[in-house]
């Protein structure tokens, strides 16, 4: 490290570090010290799809498998992430609807589970920043209240959806994405490929291709194979951050603290802490995905220009969530393909996704191992496997303007790539445990990003959301 | 690192375009039956034989010898499995159709089907026969 001490240091460089150090850069030129401190290593793109096309190459040892990394105690659940720079930036699809302004309300609207300490008017602004800032290609018309245009134009709909867009206006609208429409400065256009993870055209956005430059910054110093396990407190403060990195111990000191990591590695941190509030690593979850191939008769599904070419929204919002639970369909285009004589093609795929609520029978711990989190998940809900029967019954009518032949539920996917919850936020420290500027509510010089901060789920996506929180936070706090 | 674990390390597996992995045996046996189970689905098709033979030897190359493998194979074939009863035989047709030029060449079944190379995303030109780069929205098939 090039000083002893630091104005903040920076856990992670996915998604929350990297928006949350893009706001406190633009609002602190030239005079800050930041520290970086990340898990894993710089492994770039290029080097990504050499592997890919068969190369063996070095740096394949930076793809650390998930469950290496934590104690994971039910083997039917996967958790998928990936650590390295540019955390699950590397390993999303970049799909990014908004949140609904509804699913700040829960409580107040529905009866279940809390409602967040923030409205959706509130963190508007920083939506609209944070896709500027990933060049999200999207339609004018959308569920969600809206005051820019998306940088990009939207994708291209199928005849499929063009017809559901025609019946359902902006409940079906083609997907809010990262997923390039066309070229960028810094991406190539999307090809549909249908393999986002690592994008064989480089169209998706990530932290690498962001052109954010922050970790370029020459306030900001990087160490890499930095493994964060604890914070030193003193009188409620901390001081500290302690790492490993060589299999040698290492602290830093800072006056900031910003938890970046996954929630399943904030969690542990906090843990290792001394962390006693009882809702710390509690209620972590993610959402319900079920795909369903819809058979056509006489009507392709070519036509497409991305992986999900579009979201329905039919099956989202309404006083059904009193009892079950919000449904966002992503229409699909992978290729399922038929081999019936000129049907090829006649074939769309939906992707149920419900969301799903807090239940601290679900939580994350700590273990023998300072540096591995126990993760301890116990299942869904019932609202949300409730939500599933009834999408059931309702699709049949949902899809009646199509020539449907058949419907084919596959079995639900173990896990739909989101890690949410943990470090809840609230407007008090009896009933969570950040506050709304994600703030630890006792440890007021620490932050605590990313999805694990989310009061309750969505059926949406989370990384367009945990971006625009970090935007928020720092631009408030700072 | 293996390429199945890549992919799945890679993000959330949504009928993506994975080999499925460990079933399958290089015997004749294997392949006769999964090749029959091709020309059987796709028999509307010309299928170039000697191409139909390197994409199942393709297909199953890095497998174990499994016995069980190989008499699944046979049973799928006799008990009259198609792509709608059997993820394998679909898996298997799948695969193969993406992997010729049958949609580079729109489709057209007068066209002898040409296997191009076993499927994969990171080196196919055009990975996805629903993208409009291969085929637009108003384009019916029928």
């Amino acid at each position: 490290m090039k000083n002893d001490k630091y104005d903040l240091i920076v856990v992670g460089t996915g998604f929350a570090s990297s928006f949350f150090l893009q706001k406190y850069l633009a609002k602190n030129k030239g005079n800050k010290k930041v520290l970086v401190l990340e898990r894993g290593y710089f492994y770039s793109h290029v080097e990504k799809l050499k592997v890919r096309r068969g190369e063996s190459l070095p740096d394949i040892k930076y793809e650390q498998k998930w469950d290496s990394l934590v104690e994971n105690f039910n083997p039917k659940k996967d958790w998928h992430f990936t650590t390295g720079y540019g955390g699950s930036s590397n390993c999303w699809w970049g799909c990014t609807p908004r949140f609904m302004p509804s699913d700040f309300k829960m409580n107040s609207l529905f009866g279940v589970a809390q409602d967040w300490p923030i409205s959706y008017d509130d963190i508007e602004p920083y939506y609209d920043e944070a896709e500027e800032i990933m060049q999200i290609s999207g339609p004018d018309d959308t569920p969600f209240p809206k005051n820019g245009k998306y940088p990009l134009p939207p994708h291209r709909f199928s005849k499929v959806d063009e017809i559901l867009n025609k019946k359902y206006g902006n409940k079906y609208i083609s997907q809010p994405t990262a997923r390039a429409s066309r070229a960028t400065a810094n991406r190539n256009a999307c090809m549909a490929s249908s393999t986002c993870g690592t994008c064989p055209v480089d169209a998706k956005f990530s932290i690498e291709n962001s052109g954010m430059m922050v970790y370029q910054n020459p306030q900001v110093e990087i160490v890499y194979g930095a493994q964060v396990y604890k914070l030193e407190m003193v009188n409620d403060v901390a001081r500290k951050v302690c790492y490993m990195k060589d299999e040698k111990e290492y602290t830093a000191e800072g006056e900031v603290i910003a938890l970046g990591a996954n929630p399943f590695f904030n969690t542990n941190i906090l843990l290792n802490s001394g962390d006693k509030n009882q809702f710390t690593g509690k209620g972590f979850g993610e959402q319900l995905g079920i795909q369903v191939l819809i058979y056509l008769d006489n009507l392709s599904n070519a036509g497409g220009s991305t992986w999900v070419n579009a979201n329905g929204y039919m099956l989202y919002d309404g006083q059904h969530r009193k009892d079950y639970a919000a449904c966002l369909i992503e229409v699909n285009n992978a290729p399922f393909i038929r081999f019936e004589e000129n049907k090829w093609l006649n074939i769309a795929s939906f992707r149920l996704v419900f969301e799903d609520l807090p239940d601290d029978k679900n939580y994350i711990t700590t273990s023998a191992n300072k540096l591995k989190p126990e993760v301890h998940y116990d299942g869904r809900s019932d609202y949300a496997e409730k939500a599933f029967k009834n999408a059931k019954i309702e699709l049949p009518k949902i899809l009646s303007c199509l020539p449907v032949e058949r419907l084919k539920y596959l079995d639900p996917f173990p896990n739909e790539g989101h890690i949410i919850g943990g470090t809840r936020m609230s407007a008090n420290a009896e009933t969570g445990v950040v506050d709304k500027y994600l703030v630890h509510h006792k440890y007021r010089n620490v932050f605590v990003l990313g999805a694990g901060a989310f009061t309750t789920y969505s059926a949406a996506n989370p990384s367009l959301t945990l971006s625009a929180l970090s935007l928020f936070a720092a631009d408030k706090m700072f | 690192m293996e390429r199945r674990s890549f992919l799945l390390l890679s993000g959330v597996l949504v009928g993506m375009v994975a080999i499925p992995p460990s079933l399958y045996f290089v015997s004749p046996g294997i392949k006769k039956y999964a090749a029959k189970l091709i020309e059987k689905e796709l028999s509307y098709l010309k299928l170039d034989k000697e191409g139909l033979n390197n994409y199942i030897n393709d297909y199953f190359k890095n497998g174990s010898n499994n016995v069980m493998a190989n008499v699944k194979w046979k049973v799928l074939y006799y008990g009259r499995s198609d792509s709608n009863s059997s993820n394998n035989v679909n898996d298997l047709l799948r695969y193969y159709l993406l992997s010729t030029d049958f949609f580079l060449n729109q489709m057209n079944v007068e066209k002898t089907v040409k296997y191009l190379g076993i499927f994969d995303p990171y080196k196919s030109p055009i990975a996805n026969p629903f993208s409009y780069i291969l085929l637009p929205a108003n384009q019916q098939i029928t």
